[in-house]
């Protein structure tokens, strides 16, 4: 099955982001493509590289690079969303890509399931 | 005449127009942003479905209230976007009764006046969508 992952939570502050990574992870197990994960609303935190990191806790931004990296999935972000939170393009990681909410609906009906985590 | 038929099946073609969507708004206009997001989203659906409905249960019901006046808390009324979704072709509200009633309105306290419908009513539309987005 081929699916398509919203991401609307903060990697800090709500458990919707880890959620999302786990599921997706879970899925590609299964033998099932993730097409796109979308970071909209708050999810668009997970690309700020302003975030630190912390010795004994996990840093969600290197989980999705590695994720990405590791089975070619496609990290996109909401312009809109990421400009209304001061998220400036330079504070935007690799691979993460700034997309349109327009193009995240074209994505998600052409996907057998769209899955979101958070709100 | 025949020309700008053309172009109308065409555009609805692009539309992607076989996928039903539905938004669905449960929050309250001015306590978080998710409202105002969720109505951005719900304008950037209708370009791609001509096949969009929108709920509003629970609190998402005061986003259709008369007489807001978010100026004093210093917000702005975004709320009026939801009197203008017919421009975009968006003509399926609905409401869900309990809600209106659990919160003392009736339809006439509403600035729109979407479609009343019934919880089991709403779990059998939702339940025929091809996509739903939650506010």
């Amino acid at each position: 099955m081929k699916f398509i992952i919203g991401v609307y939570d903060a990697p800090f502050t709500q458990q919707g982001a880890s959620s999302a990574w786990h599921f997706a992870k879970a899925a590609i197990d299964k033998g099932h493509t993730i097409s796109q994960i979308f970071f909209y609303l708050n999810g668009v935190y997970n690309a700020d590289k302003h975030i630190p990191s912390n010795a004994d806790e996990t840093l969600w931004l290197s989980e999705w690079q590695l994720l990405a990296e590791q089975y070619g999935i496609k990290l996109t972000l909401c312009n809109t969303a990421a400009e209304r939170r001061g998220l400036t393009l330079e504070q935007v990681s690799a691979p993460f890509e700034i997309a349109g909410l327009t193009q995240f609906l074209h994505a998600a009906v052409q996907a057998d399931r769209c899955i979101i985590f958070g709100k | 005449m025949q020309q700008s038929k053309l172009i109308a099946v065409s555009f609805l073609g692009n539309k992607m127009d076989l996928k039903k969507i539905t938004i669905v708004f449960s929050h309250s206009p001015y306590a978080s942003s998710i409202s105002q997001e969720g109505l951005h989203f719900l304008l950037a659906a209708s370009i791609i479905s001509s096949q969009i409905k929108v709920i509003f249960i629970d609190d998402g019901i005061w986003l259709l209230k008369k007489h807001q006046e978010p100026e004093i808390i210093k917000y702005k009324n975004f709320t009026a976007g939801f009197s203008a979704l017919s421009l975009y072709d968006i003509q399926d509200l609905y409401i869900e009764q309990a809600s209106l009633i659990a919160r003392g309105l009736t339809i006439d306290d509403l600035f729109i006046k979407p479609t009343l419908m019934d919880t089991l009513n709403i779990s059998h539309l939702l339940e025929n969508q091809d996509l739903i987005f939650h506010f």
